[in-house]
């Protein structure tokens, strides 16, 4: 065994090497959404009784799969609310965290020939999962520190706030053994990593459902790991033994990922690799159905995400409604701030599922840059492809992918909501806001291909309109942003339910003519440029 | 360059002191007359399937091509050589459209190459030298989506190759190794009914075996009138390929032409031992480059001649008792070094 494990070290001192960016990103990261985030809940949500308020929300189904189980609702203190509510989000990022990093030291470097290299010299065959292991310890005993660190800068206890980082650390070893052994499994490292993420799916979803099923979990949220980190707890009433399962589960993964590890050849997997279609299928056959394959899984996530978010502000209509005059000044402002609370409310969901949209748009333009940086853009344009048609194919199947997302989510949100509680014509009314929404979408798209086509290699640039209608949007009416700079955000000038569906036409039919007129200088400027090789 | 000893070569002596380098360097490219051989054939535009003139591209401060004049008639197989950074991938990337020319004229297939991109790539099919697929698409379907996108195959075609060069079309392209990736490129440009087919170095990452099966769907194609222009550094594969060679330096084309024209306008390689020594052989006789090594078995003798002087030296070494005698034309490779060694500026 120990000979297995010759090199262990040195493989350690490279991968702390390879990740010596990446790891303080995460960490940093992390420490500023927990201890920021909670710093801004804290000032938003300063009195006893305002917090009572998001008590009961956070009660509600949807409160409870978006957030925890519920310990401590009856006495919502900072870290009450922290537990209940921050755990989800950082255990899904730090999981995800874990699951790449354990990924890529093995797998990936793996099939990258570089684990043949280094085990032709000598490197036993245990060294590389030994060293993400240690390198996992390193990583989770960080997150623990950092998490309980941001906890104690909000002035929360410190035994429970060693809980709680505990808790988040554990996660990263367990999701890392998750990492480990479906890196045995698949020969891909993208395969594998796609295992480990609906591993983490089928947690998070289990977890949500047991937790709704009772209040503070059901039997069948303990099958979760992430439940286990919930259940300590902590700022409520803490107990530790929960994190014993966390441990044994780690290390039972983490050794059974090491046995397979000596059963198999280098580079093979236990799961049979499937093998595609040898033909093409009939859509694919220009570049838009091209740009729909090629999009086709992150489309189908985007989708779902916002139907899960359409699916949570439309449950959570009517606890709004009647906890609206509790609610904190600012958080009535976000919402117009008008009589008519429900609208207003349904107002903020629409915008936030639009920012959605505008973000998939974006991204989905921007692949331009990425086809043309890895020469595929070359191979289409070689054929009899011209360059107007694969620019506006682009342009059109960012426009129509979102509008589509957007669309479907803004049913689904007027479909929760009118299952749940009366608003009068809630059908009608959203679908109009979704059509004055559209003008964006075409501005915000040509705004990207714009920059694709002017200067490829700045087309990040093109998020920067997006984070400027994003923060106008969501951060405007807290921030008491001036009207002109406000204005220049087409989200601005949309139809809202809660000011009777009124849209500001000229503003609109500005928008659209600004998005034309980008994109016929994106296509005048495509046209001329030349389209270089790496 | 009026400084330089332009035709020292051309009366060399026994004690010709250079280094073989320099002395290489200063070689009038080993052509006699010092012309190069620039036309093909003095053609009509309309048999061109490439046809550059001064064409000029530089990208920022580097100026890569230096007014390339590169004529391809059609029907035949013309190989493209250069030694990296020469100026090869852009001279294609221009007369693909892709790149826009500063100065000259670029056609390909009697139309404009940047401005009726789309017409030409009608007829013709490209092979990169750095071949990217779509990662998450099979062989099978990156082959189906580029030969739909170039409007059709030759019936059969697709199938009948991806057997010729053992490609397994249902894997995903992520998992191909460089060589699989060229295989599919390959299989989609051969498979189309182009008029011109432009391959950037597609033999790369092939296997000697699948070379092989390359050169042979290659030569059929050009028995049914297609054009092709090959760019590679397998020089014996140019030999055994193709009609015309166009060899590029430093963004210029320094020598064009058919490749049995070219030797014919290069000296040949003698390899003589002989029993007596050849004290008596002088630069009269049209010998260059002359060396003489003393051997167990008698002197040995190497030496380049024009093709024409070849007649006048064989009275002089009837009198040395020959014993083996070896005369060979230029190889490709010998043509190619010349260029390869010659110093900067030097044509």
């Amino acid at each position: 065994m120990t000979r297995e494990l010759h090199g262990t070290a040195t493989l350690l001192r490279l991968a702390l090497k390879r990740d010596r960016v990446r790891l303080p990103v995460w960490l940093v990261a992390v420490g500023l959404l927990l201890a920021g985030g909670g710093q801004e809940l804290a000032q938003v949500f300063s009195s006893p009784e305002e917090r009572q308020v998001r008590a009961t929300i956070m009660g509600q189904p949807s409160g409870i799969f978006m957030g925890g189980p519920g310990y401590g609702l009856d006495d919502y203190t900072v870290g009450a609310m922290m537990a209940n509510e921050y755990t989800l989000f950082i255990v899904v990022a730090v999981a995800i965290m874990a699951l790449q990093m354990a990924v890529r030291h093995t797998r990936g470097e793996e099939s990258a020939g570089r684990i043949e290299l280094l085990r032709s010299t000598r490197v036993g065959r245990h060294a590389a999962p030994a060293a993400t292991t240690l390198m996992l310890i390193i990583t989770a005993t960080l997150i623990m520190l950092v998490c309980a660190g941001s906890m104690l800068t909000l002035d929360l206890p410190v035994r429970d706030s060693v809980a709680y980082g505990a808790g988040i650390g554990l996660q990263v070893l367990v999701f890392g053994a998750v990492g480990l052994l479906c890196a045995q499994l698949s020969t891909t490292p993208r395969g594998a990593m796609g295992l480990g993420l609906a591993v983490l799916g089928a947690a998070v979803v289990v977890r949500g459902i047991g937790d709704i099923m009772e209040l503070h979990g059901s039997s069948l949220s303990w099958f979760s790991p992430i439940a286990w980190t919930m259940q300590t707890r902590a700022f409520v009433e803490l107990r530790w033994w929960p994190l014993l399962p966390a441990a044994g589960l780690s290390l039972v993964l983490t050794l059974v990922a090491m046995a397979l590890q000596s059963r198999r050849d280098l580079d093979a997997g236990l799961l049979p690799q499937r093998s595609g279609r040898a033909h093409a299928a009939g859509y694919l056959r220009g570049p838009l159905g091209l740009g729909l394959r090629l999009t086709r899984t992150s489309n189908l996530t985007w989708l779902i995400a916002l139907i899960l978010l359409a699916v949570t502000y439309g449950t959570l209509a009517p606890s709004m409604r009647d906890s609206f005059g509790d609610l904190p000044p600012s958080y009535q402002a976000l919402m117009g701030g008008s009589e008519r609370a429900v609208q207003g409310y349904l107002d903020l969901a629409m915008t936030t599922l639009a920012c959605g949209a505008a973000a998939l748009a974006v991204a989905l333009a921007s692949r331009l840059h990425g086809e043309e940086t890895e020469t595929r853009t070359e191979q289409v344009l070689s054929l009899p492809v011209a360059r107007i048609r694969w620019l506006l194919s682009w342009w059109a199947l960012a426009l129509v992918v979102s509008a589509t997302v957007l669309f479907l989510s803004t049913l689904v949100l007027a479909a929760t909501t009118d299952a749940v509680i009366t608003v009068d014509s809630v059908y009608s009314d959203l679908l109009l806001t979704w059509a004055t929404y559209l003008p964006s979408l075409a501005l915000l798209t040509s705004i990207a291909v714009l920059v694709y086509a002017l200067a490829p290699r700045l087309t990040a640039l093109a998020w920067v309109p997006v984070i400027f209608v994003l923060v106008v949007a969501i951060l405007g009416p807290l921030l008491n942003v001036p009207s002109w700079l406000a204005d220049l955000s087409p989200f601005h000038h949309v139809a809202r339910l809660a000011n009777d569906s009124a849209a500001d036409a000229a503003a609109l039919t500005w928008v659209t003519t600004a998005a034309v007129l980008a994109v016929a200088l994106a296509l005048a400027a495509f046209r001329r440029r030349d389209v270089p090789g790496r | 360059m009026p400084s330089h000893p332009r035709h020292r070569a051309a009366t060399p002596s026994l004690d010709d002191a250079a280094p073989p380098g320099e002395r290489a360097g200063r070689d009038e490219c080993g052509i006699v007359g010092g012309e190069k051989s620039r036309a093909v054939e003095p053609a009509d535009p309309a048999d061109l399937a490439v046809d550059l003139r001064g064409v000029h591209k530089s990208f920022g401060k580097a100026h890569v091509l230096n007014g390339v004049e590169l004529q391809i008639p059609r029907g035949v197989i013309a190989g493209f050589l250069g030694p990296n950074g020469s100026g090869k991938s852009t001279t294609i990337r221009i007369l693909l459209g892709l790149l826009r020319a500063d100065s000259g004229t670029a056609t390909v297939l009697g139309r404009e190459a940047w401005g009726d991109a789309v017409g030409a790539h009608r007829h013709l099919a490209y092979v990169p030298g750095d071949v990217n697929l779509w990662p998450g698409l099979t062989g099978g379907e990156c082959i189906d989506l580029l030969c739909r996108m170039r409007g059709g195959t030759r019936q059969g075609a697709v199938a009948e190759l991806t057997e010729r060069f053992q490609l397994d079309p249902r894997k995903k392209s992520r998992a191909y190794s460089k060589g699989n990736r060229q295989k599919v490129a390959l299989v989609a440009a051969l498979a189309s009914d182009a008029e011109l087919l432009v391959l950037d170095e597609p033999t790369s990452g092939l296997d000697p075996l699948m070379e092989r099966e390359f050169q042979e769907v290659v030569r059929r194609r050009r028995t049914d009138g297609v054009s092709v222009l090959l760019s590679s550094h397998i020089l014996s594969e140019v030999e055994q390929l193709c009609d015309t060679v166009a060899i590029i330096r430093e963004g210029t084309v320094v020598e064009q032409g058919r490749l049995e024209e070219m030797r014919h306008l290069t000296r040949v390689t003698i390899d003589v031992i002989t029993a007596h020594d050849p004290a008596l052989l002088s630069d009269a006789m049209g010998l260059h480059h002359l060396q003489v090594h003393e051997m167990a078995e008698g002197f040995h003798i190497t030496g380049q001649v024009e093709p024409a002087a070849l007649q006048d030296l064989l009275p002089g070494l009837h009198g040395l008792h020959v014993r083996q005698l070896h005369v060979a034309p230029a190889s490709l490779e010998e043509l190619f070094m010349r260029h390869y060694r010659a110093e900067p500026g030097a044509s």
